[in-house]
Parts: C-alpha cells; sequence; structure tokens
C-alpha cells in the first residue's frame, strides 16, 4: 500500500489525507495541518528569483496542468511569452465540480507553496498583475490566503496578489471564463478564437497544484510521483498517493470492502467505467489516456452494485444541462435533450428508440459548443451507453429495473 | 460529407482557410444555411454545422457566401494554423 501518510515532506503536496463534507467547498471535516510560512521556509527557504530561462527547466520536466486537461506548462508560457500585451497570471483555484477537493484542500494545507508558485510564475513571465481566483461559495479559502498574506508581511497596498471570488457556478472555474472575467468581461465562457494582436492583454491561467509543483521545481526539487485525488465512498475524501497505486488499492486503502460495479473517472462530466475494465489501472494519467481513459481534476466516484448506473447518469446529464451557461444552440437545446432522453431511459419510459435519439443528439451537439461543456455530458453519455449496455437492455424492454438502492450523487437534486 | 465529396475534397487543392463559427453570437438564423446548402447543414434546433476540415478551392466561394449571408457576423473564415 502506498498510500502517503507522512507529514509534511519535500516528495509529497500534502500534509496528509482529510475527509471533507460531502460537496462543495474543501472545508475538512478531520484535522488538517496546514503549513505556517516559517515552517514552509525552514523546509525549502525564501521563493528563488527567477527569469524566463525557468522555461527550459519546465520543459526539461514535463510540467502539466493539473487542472484535468493536462495541458503542458511550456506550452502555455511559451506563448505567453511570444506576445507582447500586458500579462494577467492566475492561480485558479476554483474547483467547480461539486465533488472535487483536491485543489481547496492543497490551498488549505499549504498556501505558501501555492502563493510561491504564482510569483515565481508572474515574475519569470513579467506579468502585470497576480490574481488567485476562487470559487464563490469558498469562503474559508479567502480565510486562508489573507492569513498567509499577514503571516508574509504583506498588508495594505503592499499586497502583490488580488483575491477574486468568481461566481458560485460550475463554469466559474473554466479558464476562459476566468480570462473574459479578468479583462472585466462576465465569467462565462467564450469560444477561442486567433488573436492577431500581439499587443493585446492575455491572461495565463494555472491551477493550484501546478503552481505548487512549479514552486517545488524552481527550487532543483523533483516534481512529486504522487497523485492527488478525490473520492466519494461513504464520505468524500482527499488523498495522495504515488502513481503507480491502482484504482482497486485506493479504494481497498480508503475501507471499500466490496467491487463496485462501475467507477466514475473525473467528475461529473466524465467518464463511466466498468469496474473490472479499470480495477488493475494505475492512477497515471499518461497509462489511463492510453487507455482512452482520464481522472481529470482526480475525481473518482464507485458506484455500489445495487445502485442503477442509468439513474445515477440521468441525475448527472440533468445537472449538467442545469449548468449551462446558456450562451449557445448546442448547450441550451442539445443538452436539455440530452437530460430528457436519460430520464426516459431512467424512468423505464423509453424504447430502442429513445437510445438512437440520444444517439443521434450526441453525435449533433459534440464539438460545437462554445466551450468544452456539452463535450463533457456527451462524453458521459457515451460512456453510460457503453458501461450500462446490459442494464439499458431491461430498462427498454420493459423489464423492471433491479436495482433498488436509490443514490443521489451530492449537488446533483435539482 | 459523402464519399463523392470527400474524394473530390482530396483531389481539391488546399486553401489554408476553414470556416469557423462562433457559437455565442449565433442566434441559429439560418442563413448560412440557405447562402451555402451544400457546407453548412442545420441541428434540429436550427444552428449551423460547418465542416471541420480545411475547404477546398470549390468550396471557398459558398463559405464566403455563408460567411456574408449572417446577420450576426457570427461566421469567418480562419486561417488554419
Amino acid at each position: 500500500m502506498t498510500l502517503t501518510m507522512t507529514r509534511v515532506a519535500t516528495d509529497t503536496l500534502l500534509t496528509g489525507p482529510v475527509t471533507l463534507s460531502p460537496s462543495g467547498p474543501a472545508d475538512s471535516v478531520t484535522e488538517s495541518v496546514r503549513e505556517s510560512y516559517d515552517d514552509h521556509v525552514l523546509r525549502f527557504g525564501r521563493r528563488p528569483d527567477v527569469s524566463a530561462a525557468l522555461l527550459a527547466a519546465i520543459e526539461h520536466e514535463g510540467l502539466l496542468g493539473h487542472g484535468g486537461a493536462f495541458v503542458p506548462v511550456a506550452l502555455k508560457w511559451r506563448s505567453a511569452l511570444l506576445r507582447k500585451g500586458p500579462l494577467t497570471v492566475v492561480a485558479n483555484a476554483a474547483e467547480s465540480e461539486p465533488l472535487a477537493g483536491k485543489d481547496g484542500t492543497l490551498i488549505r494545507q499549504r498556501p505558501h507553496l501555492v502563493l510561491d508558485g504564482l510569483m515565481i510564475a508572474a515574475q519569470a513571465l513579467g506579468a502585470d498583475r497576480a490574481i488567485i481566483w476562487l470559487h464563490g461559495d469558498d469562503h474559508t479559502a479567502r480565510t486562508v490566503f489573507e492569513a498567509a498574506f499577514k503571516e508574509r508581511g504583506w498588508s495594505g497596498r503592499d499586497v502583490p496578489i488580488e483575491i477574486i471570488d468568481g461566481p458560485v457556478h460550475y463554469l466559474a472555474g473554466e479558464a476562459q471564463a476566468i480570462t473574459r472575467a479578468t479583462s472585466g468581461g462576465p465569467a462565462l465562457p467564450f469560444p477561442r478564437r486567433n488573436v492577431t494582436d500581439p499587443w493585446a492583454p492575455q491572461t495565463l491561467v494555472q491551477n493550484v497544484e501546478t503552481l505548487a509543483r512549479l514552486a517545488l521545481l524552481a527550487r532543483g526539487l523533483p516534481n512529486p510521483r504522487t497523485r492527488l485525488l478525490t473520492v466519494l465512498g461513504a464520505h468524500r475524501m482527499v488523498v495522495e498517493v504515488d502513481q503507480s497505486t491502482t484504482i482497486e488499492q485506493v479504494l481497498i486503502s480508503l475501507r471499500w470492502k466490496v467491487a463496485p460495479q462501475a467507477v466514475l473517472l473525473s467528475g461529473y462530466a466524465g467518464i463511466w467505467a466498468k469496474w473490472d475494465d479499470v480495477a488493475g489501472l494505475e492512477v497515471n494519467e499518461k497509462k489511463l489516456r492510453s487507455a482512452k481513459l482520464t481522472l481529470g481534476a482526480g475525481v473518482m466516484v464507485p458506484l455500489a452494485e445495487d445502485a442503477c448506473g442509468i439513474r445515477v447518469t440521468a441525475d448527472l446529464v440533468a445537472y449538467l444541462a442545469s449548468m449551462s451557461a446558456r450562451q449557445c444552440g448546442p448547450c441550451l437545446f442539445g443538452m436539455p435533450a440530452l437530460a430528457e432522453h436519460w430520464a426516459a431511459l431512467a424512468d423505464e419510459d423509453g424504447d430502442r428508440r429513445t437510445m438512437d435519439r440520444l444517439r443521434a443528439d450526441i453525435s449533433a451537439i459534440e464539438g460545437r459548443g462554445a466551450c468544452r461543456h456539452p463535450d463533457g455530458a456527451t462524453r458521459l453519455s457515451t460512456s453510460a451507453l457503453q458501461t450500462f449496455s446490459a442494464h439499458l437492455g431491461a430498462h427498454v424492454s420493459g423489464m423492471r429495473c433491479r436495482h433498488r438502492m436509490h443514490v443521489t450523487l451530492p449537488g446533483t437534486s435539482l | 460529407m459523402s464519399a463523392l465529396q470527400r474524394l473530390r475534397a482530396a483531389r481539391e487543392r488546399p486553401t489554408g482557410q476553414k470556416l469557423r463559427v462562433d457559437p455565442v453570437v449565433c442566434e441559429g438564423i439560418g442563413q448560412c444555411a440557405m447562402a451555402a446548402s451544400r457546407l453548412v447543414h442545420l441541428d434540429r434546433w436550427g444552428y449551423p454545422i460547418v465542416p471541420t476540415e480545411e475547404l477546398g478551392a470549390s468550396d471557398l466561394a459558398p463559405a464566403q457566401r455563408a460567411v456574408n449571408s449572417c446577420p450576426r457576423h457570427a461566421m469567418w473564415l480562419e486561417e488554419t494554423s
């Protein structure tokens, strides 16, 4: 078992595992150790001065973004350095997925590592502004950062970093929405257009875990070979495990006794997979991707044997449809259509034609949204059609659903 | 895209242009599909589905017509990079 239990070490990101309330901000219900500035400096020394030359180290290390998309950091940095417009660097701490809690846990436990990372990115890229972007209801996070500012002796006008509360919405942490908000617009996603003006203002959004890893890398320390996971069992837990840990080992370490029927990987807009197909897979993102899977921002939801995956999927798709930015056709009309098909299937009101219509609507909206939100719902739907295919057969042929246990995932009751 | 269209597209000299639509600005008015019915199709809610691949030379004129027809200026031609 490779579950990391050590208190703050240089090769882990968290000070320890925590149990969180079922959904929402990552407020721990168990004891959690916050690293003070003195401890932080004692362990790592002060923040090193850096320049754009840091890019070479980032490239060499192959540092990836840890917000879920795993975009190489070097890629974002290079495009930021090519352009000449004023730069805003954002530490994205908005975990808008109701279950995700790893970023919230990280900033509560090691705010100084994240602050160092943000200042390192800002210095290396010559940024004009540095922002910490929070999910609107994460009040603890603001308190944590303000306390951290005080520990560093920052006060009043000296504070080089702004804290901004984003909206309380599923899309609040979407990078394009943040970009739009920091340049004075609404915090809503918008379609990426090629920018032709090299002097146009630009925004670089990096996830807080990415910045914590950057803070270690800039000091010449190794990038921790661990992965932060939020797992929903009887409780919602955030753990840090070695990347070679298998999905089965993670559940065993969390005292999961009976094998689930399936697992939802990477969150509410994630991928369903049959337990037998994934139990032996490592939580290593590279390996998961070669199996066409992802853990995204590290969320894992096992589904008990006696729960109905079709009902849960219907709830999830309805939730995602309700969380639309209401800006584009595929989202405004396509997502409710998907939700309607899933509701019919869950209620045993549907037949084979419902499934055909669902498949047609999935392919109609895929890749056509202003942001990736509709794609999350199509990916979830496609994986559910595969994972629960046998059970769907029962639902559409008039046989009663034998799964009597009703599971409502936190935050999805509308 | 039909097999015939694919064959023709393969033979055609590449234009380095793509037809793009801004789904936020688009209101599903549907003029584009009338201006270039071979190139732009509408989904069942009336929003345009444009080809994701690079345009062939013979597509350029209809694509430009679709761009010009949009009362919301939601469509444009973009260099593929």
